[in-house]
């Protein structure tokens, strides 16, 4: 395993930020990833009040993968991540 | 491949009464008649077997044994009440991944269906699952049954789900095997998430998305085609009349959906099938002859009217491997 919960917790919200809402634009490996960026994106778009809601996506996309890092995909996809400079 | 095969229900029975923890799938009369015990289980007479590919089976159950290394099982029953907690009560658990079983035509279902992406945690823990059914002519007009071996009472209303508590040193996936990708065609957004359509937004233009249908030409057996961050997720048609279109799941408002084409560069999944521990089938691709034999092919499990990966899906073959943490 290279990535911890503390390397999760070092992503920038505007990186978080720029993944969910540009999500088709990367090739993902997890599954779990794939479906809650779109559902993420989803929530952005339907709640009035857009800042609030990308902070409550952030934390939430930072928790799954905090979940997940056990799995090799969901490692692929955290390095994908921190390479990531929006 | 790991513990899956077709045995009596004689054999069935002698495993639980052995303390086997099972999953199971086959007729109604085969599964009402197994002893209390560590098990869950569904109707549906259709298996994916290797080297048969398609099965049809009365007499029969499929059942997959769960691998020794499994720490603990928990068995719990759901409805429409308190479905929205099956996330939460996953990750309660610990390490565990979770296999539902849902019956067909339930309250049960169409909650779970409509508002899964919504429950608190999801997709916090791997969550597999499919919808019990029937032979294709009475699935409309007779019930569907879950089981479980807590009280072996079926029911057509309840749904059961075991959390399998994996050891420490191991983690569980969900991947998807869907032939279809989004088609060249007109882009096809809604206005509100449902499982019964009356209008659609072709391109951004609202109009009756049956006559629309009729109108293309619409090949009933293409699913409608979402692209989730790059997993293609189907929702399938099960009817139109003169003004509506009825769904086996729903749409969800402001997702792009295009009529399916076949994936021209589909292939069969490269694991190996002695890591994966689960999978269920859609009946929709179980009717295909050429999907069963050439990708398939390790797919053993049930075939079902719905299948759930985190989310309800439609036309797509779901597995969940387990594999050593590294």
């Amino acid at each position: 395993m290279i990535h911890t919960a503390s390397t999760i917790d070092t992503i920038p919200d505007s990186v978080c930020e720029y993944v969910i809402l540009h999500s088709k634009e990367f090739s993902w490996n997890f599954l779990a990833l794939k479906i809650s960026l779109t559902r993420l994106n989803l929530k952005i778009a339907m709640m009035k009040n857009r800042d609030s809601a990308i902070r409550d996506c952030c934390a939430e996309l930072k928790t799954l993968l905090k979940k997940s890092v056990a799995i090799p995909n969901a490692q692929n996809d955290i390095s994908r991540i921190l390479e990531i400079k929006p | 491949m790991i513990n899956q095969s077709l045995v009596t229900p004689e054999e069935a029975a002698a495993m639980i009464l052995q303390e086997e923890r099972l999953l199971l799938a086959g007729d109604f009369a085969l599964l009402s008649q197994l002893p209390k015990g560590n098990w869950i289980g569904g109707t549906t007479p259709f298996f994916i077997l290797y080297p048969e590919h398609q099965v049809t089976s009365y007499d029969k159950l499929f059942v997959t044994r769960l691998p020794d290394y499994i720490v603990k099982t928990t068995i719990r029953e759901y409805d429409r009440s308190d479905i929205q907690n099956i996330y939460i009560d996953a990750e309660r658990l610990g390490n565990v991944f979770t296999i539902l079983i849902l019956p067909f035509g339930s309250e049960v279902t169409t909650t779970f269906t409509l508002n899964a992406t919504y429950y608190e945690n999801f997709a916090g823990r791997p969550l597999a699952g499919w919808v019990a059914g029937r032979p294709l002519d009475t699935i409309m007009t007779e019930p569907s049954y879950a089981i479980s071996g807590v009280d072996t009472q079926p029911s057509a209303e309840k749904a059961f789900a075991m959390h399998i508590e994996l050891p420490k040193t191991k983690y569980a996936e969900l991947h998807t095997f869907n032939p279809y990708i989004q088609g060249k065609g007109d882009d096809i957004t809604f206005e509100q998430s449902s499982m019964v359509l009356t209008d659609a937004l072709i391109n951004g233009k609202k109009r009756n998305f049956a006559e629309y249908l009729r109108e293309t030409g619409f090949n009933p057996q293409m699913p409608f085609v979402a692209n989730y961050s790059g997993a293609m997720i189907n929702v399938v048609c099960c009817g139109i009349t003169e003004k509506e279109v009825y769904l086996s799941a729903p749409v969800f408002q402001s997702v792009n959906y295009r009529i399916a084409e076949i994936d021209p560069k589909i292939t069969e999944p490269t694991l190996t099938d002695e890591k994966i521990l689960f999978s269920a089938t859609c009946i929709g691709n179980f009717i295909q002859p050429n999907i069963c034999a050439q990708y398939l092919r390790k797919m053993h499990g049930p075939v079902v009217y719905g299948e759930i990966a985190y989310q309800m899906l439609n036309q797509t073959t779901i597995y969940l491997t387990v594999d050593d943490i590294s």
